[in-house]
């Protein structure tokens, strides 16, 4: 754990990856905006508590910039695996499409119709997501911060030094 | 060191491979910063873009443009007998005790007196006439009228003769909430109602007060059915689905809607739901059919005399007297709002009746109607 408190304090005293954070929350809570206005005839209609909408872009933000950190400090060894930093706008963009008012259907209603799926299950399955929009931005904001302490113990890895032999 | 001693000893030459190397840090490292940063551009540019594809995606579903057209669906003709519901409910009684705005339930369930009804029933043709112009012009505050993502060209749904109007909503639903005053207004232009009730959004939903087509089981979940509307030109058919009005936003899935449906016997009422599944794109509610149109949501966003900020919206802060009262003497953005997000519903309902019914020579009525290629 020390390795890892060591990685998130070079990231978040570096101008840049802070820099790369606040960009990162500025985009992800537009993204949001968009999904949740976009639903709601323009309204931004937020049916989960707002602190969690906060913590939840926060944290999709801070996992950027720590992927982003971890991508840089691998990038040494000419390898960079990116995927965590690709599941940083996942949390805050299917956030966006369970956080409003259940009267108008998100997105998945429209991928489930045409996926095949009929009226009866396609209003069945998308009511019970809504039913669970606070449990599911809480998970979403605990998957963050997941990933986070995965791309940290990355982040130690790459940075480690490597031993030298001794002959 | 003595000066014999230091001019004795060579220089240091710089070693040629060691400024190489650090050339070769340096631009490493500068590569190193700029794939990173292409790396967060590119991020965020995939989250956006998959974004936009989902919002359009979505858009073009709800337009219908994706699953069922219209040239294999069937329309319905069906006799029988429309659903009368009960004036009252015993165990969902009027409540007496107010409350403050965004929490109170007063006077919920309760009929509109005579006068207040009047203000729906007997609203003079000129407000709709006034409100359609400004639509036509472009002088309404709020937004007012329905997308080509909203609206799908559907057959009729005729029970005895006529055309129907086809409502599901919720008593939950803050748009329900707020569609309801329009919607009141233009069926009284084809008809009237005997009675309607007070009612309110759930609290987590504004609590913002409206019109219940019947007394609401606002405290379980539950389906209310039909209204006291009579009309020579159409019908009206209404789903109303109940869930505690203290709460937020709640639907019931459609197989229990159906289940309760079906439990009335009302073959009107079942076919009518059938008729609904039919269509193969419910989308949230308020979902209303007017003749040959399906309307996808609201068709208007008015929400008071000034425009919602995030969480709050003007139209909680209103009484039902005050919203009768503007709908009376029509003078606010408000009221002209609901005149003309009704103008928009009687402009569909005109075109499947063949313009019949006398509100539908409105000069307004007609233009929105050539305008909107209803």
């Amino acid at each position: 754990m020390g390795g890892r408190f060591d990685i998130l304090r070079k990231v978040f005293t570096s101008p840049v990856f802070v820099a790369i954070a606040i960009l990162g929350v500025i985009g992800y809570y537009f993204l949001f905006h968009w999904l949740i206005t976009s639903s709601n005839s323009g309204l931004f209609d937020v049916t989960v508590p707002i602190y969690l909408v906060y913590a939840l872009v926060l944290s999709s933000g801070a996992l950027l910039a720590v992927s982003a950190y971890v991508a840089h400090a691998e990038l040494k060894r000419l390898r960079a695996d990116v995927e965590v930093g690709m599941l940083s706008f996942l949390t805050p963009a299917i956030g966006g499409a369970v956080a409003s008012c259940g009267c108008q259907f998100s997105v998945f209603a429209s991928i489930l119709y045409f996926l095949g799926f009929g009226v009866v299950q396609t209003t069945n399955i998308v009511l019970s997501i809504y039913s669970f929009q606070v449990p599911l931005i809480v998970a979403f904001i605990a998957l963050n911060l997941a990933f986070m302490y995965y791309s940290l113990g990355r982040g130690v890895r790459a940075c480690a030094v490597p031993k030298r032999r001794r002959h | 060191m003595p000066d014999d001693v230091r001019q004795a000893a060579p220089k240091r030459q710089p070693n040629p491979k060691t400024s190489q190397l650090q050339q070769y840090e340096r631009a490493m490292r500068g590569m190193r910063i700029i794939t990173t940063l292409s790396l967060i551009v590119g991020i965020m540019a995939v989250a956006f873009a998959l974004t936009a594809l989902g919002v359009s995606f979505n858009a073009l579903s709800k337009a219908g443009s994706a699953p069922v057209n219209t040239t294999v669906l069937q329309g319905y003709n069906v006799t029988g007998s429309l659903i009368t519901p009960n004036m009252s409910l015993p165990n969902y009684p009027v409540i007496t005790t107010n409350g403050s705005f965004g929490s109170t339930l007063y006077d919920i369930n309760a009929p509109l007196n005579s006068s207040e009804l009047a203000v729906i029933n007997d609203a003079p043709d000129e407000y709709f006439e006034i409100a359609g112009q400004m639509l036509l012009n472009g002088t309404l505050n709020d937004t007012v009228g329905v997308s080509t993502s909203q609206l799908r060209t559907i057959p009729e749904f005729v029970v005895n003769g006529k055309p129907s109007v086809i409502y599901l909503g919720s008593i939950t639903c803050m748009w329900c909430g707020e569609n309801r005053w329009a919607m009141a207004l233009a069926l009284s232009r084809f008809g009237n109602f005997s009675t309607l009730f007070t009612g309110y959004s759930s609290y987590g939903d504004y609590d913002f007060p409206t019109l219940y087509w019947a007394p609401a089981e606002y405290t379980t979940a539950g389906l209310d059915l039909g209204s006291f509307y009579n009309s020579k030109y159409i019908n009206f058919i209404a789903f109303e689905d109940t869930d505690p009005i203290t709460q937020g936003f709640n639907l019931q899935s459609f197989t229990t809607i159906q289940q309760e449906v079906n439990a009335t016997g009302n073959t009107v009422y079942e076919d009518a739901f059938q008729y609904i599944l039919t269509l193969n794109d419910f989308g949230g509610t308020p979902y209303t059919i007017w003749g040959n149109y399906r309307v996808d949501g609201a068709d208007a966003q008015v929400f008071g005399n000034s425009e919602p900020q995030n969480s709050t919206i003007p139209l909680t802060y209103m009484t039902h007297a005050e919203v009768l009262s503007q709908f009376n003497t029509p003078n606010d953005q408000f009221a002209w709002g609901e005149y003309a997000a009704a103008d928009v519903y009687i402009a569909m309902m005109c075109k499947s009746i063949s313009n019949t019914a006398p509100v539908c020579s409105l000069p307004a009525i007609k233009a929105i109607e050539q305008e909107t290629g209803y």
